[in-house]
């Protein structure tokens, strides 16, 4: 399954904790939360813990590239709150990214029509109803013959043009 | 799989498994939103007076399931009331000059699938009318011989060339048992049985990702 990058960066604010997760795409989200935390003795330790925890991506889409931790003094974070903050910045994150997608546009047609570069149409251009042949006749086709489905093409005739020759022996 | 609350739009659908429902295409966009990633959804060619009808209500349940932009691959379709939706034009409309390209994006259609890239860059506008190949597959009918030199995209679409011999019309996802048509691949003669079809005979390869289809 195709999952996005992320960065993680685990900070310090007055009295507690922020976590910001950016994506690949440039989409961001912080969650803070207030704790207090305690001071580590084992440094390396800790953080890497603190790596650790915030990595857990489990079934979201996302997938942690990097992880920094900017604490001042190393700290231990429970794991049940290191747990809910990562949680809410994932979903602070995918709201960020549906808040982010914008439907296509439609484009608008030029008025007044413009003409079709043909002014004849044969059996090929499919026209098979009558909004077909009002939107033909609307840009100017004078001759527009019914779609090959409508049976009004009595003899053979090409199933289709292909540029290669077609060989079979 | 929902209940088929639109069983007779879904046929309209090009090429769709059936059944396919709109609330499956539904379940699909919103998976696929999540990753920034556009659906496209092809309705059928040669649609008939009494399904213009089913046409319209189906683009406004596709629009309403959140589908990014419908392909449209006939023109009768631009005269209904259609929602806001982005429309491309299929290569069924057949793109093979410029003419035709900047005729299609005053229309409204803001896609187009081309042969000739850049006449017909030179022709629109690039703010208006997106352009886009294909890599693969471009050609329906065309045959591959074994040891000719052709590459990707040389192939013959053969699910389009089953659906033909067992009697199912190209393009609609609709049974024409009724109708007897012969098919033929000009210049040599008709193929009146499958018994006249050569076993063996190599249909479709891609050399990219190594396989081959044979009849």
């Amino acid at each position: 399954m195709r999952r996005i990058d992320l960065w993680a960066t685990l900070g310090e604010t007055h009295g507690g904790i922020a976590l910001t997760l950016t994506d690949e795409d440039g989409h961001s989200a912080t969650t803070r939360s207030a704790l207090t935390s305690t001071l580590a003795k084992d440094a390396a330790g800790a953080t890497e813990a603190l790596r650790e925890g915030v990595s857990r991506m489990g079934p979201t889409i996302f997938e942690i590239l990097d992880v920094q931790v900017n604490f001042s003094k190393a700290r231990l974070v429970p794991a049940s709150a290191l747990n809910a903050l990562r949680r809410e910045a994932v979903q602070a994150l995918e709201a960020d990214r549906a808040l982010a997608f914008i439907r296509l546009k439609r484009a608008e047609p030029v008025t007044p029509p413009v003409p079709h570069p043909d002014d004849t149409l044969s059996f090929l251009a499919n026209v098979f109803n009558s909004q077909a042949h009002a939107f033909y006749a609307r840009h100017g086709v004078k001759v527009i013959a019914p779609a090959y489905e409508s049976v009004q093409e009595l003899g053979e005739v090409n199933l289709m043009i292909t540029k290669h020759y077609a060989h079979f022996s | 799989m929902g209940p088929p609350q639109c069983t007779s739009a879904d046929r309209l659908l090009a090429h769709a498994p059936t059944p396919t429902t709109v609330q499956d295409i539904a379940r699909l966009v919103a998976h696929m939103h999540r990753f920034n990633s556009r659906i496209f959804v092809t309705l059928s060619t040669t649609l008939r007076d009494d399904q213009l009808e089913a046409a319209r209500q189906l683009s406004w349940q596709l629009y309403d399931a959140g589908v990014d932009a419908l392909i449209i691959p006939a023109m009768g379709l631009l005269k209904l009331d259609l929602p806001p939706i982005q429309l491309h034009a299929s290569t069924q409309i057949d793109i093979c000059t410029p003419e035709k390209a900047r005729f299609l994006q005053d229309v409204g259609l803001r896609q187009n699938a081309l042969q000739q890239i850049q006449a017909v860059r030179q022709a629109t506008n690039p703010q208006r009318c997106t352009l886009e190949f294909f890599i693969h597959g471009a050609l329906c009918v065309s045959y591959s011989r074994p040891k000719a030199d052709m590459l990707n995209g040389d192939g013959l679409c053969y699910s389009d060339l089953q659906k033909e011999l067992v009697g199912m019309a190209i393009n609609r996802a609709e049974a024409v048992n009724t109708l007897k048509r012969r098919w033929r691949v000009f210049p040599k003669d008709a193929i009146n049985s499958l018994k006249d079809l050569r076993k063996g005979l190599e249909l479709n390869r891609n050399r990219d990702m190594n396989w081959v289809r044979m009849l």
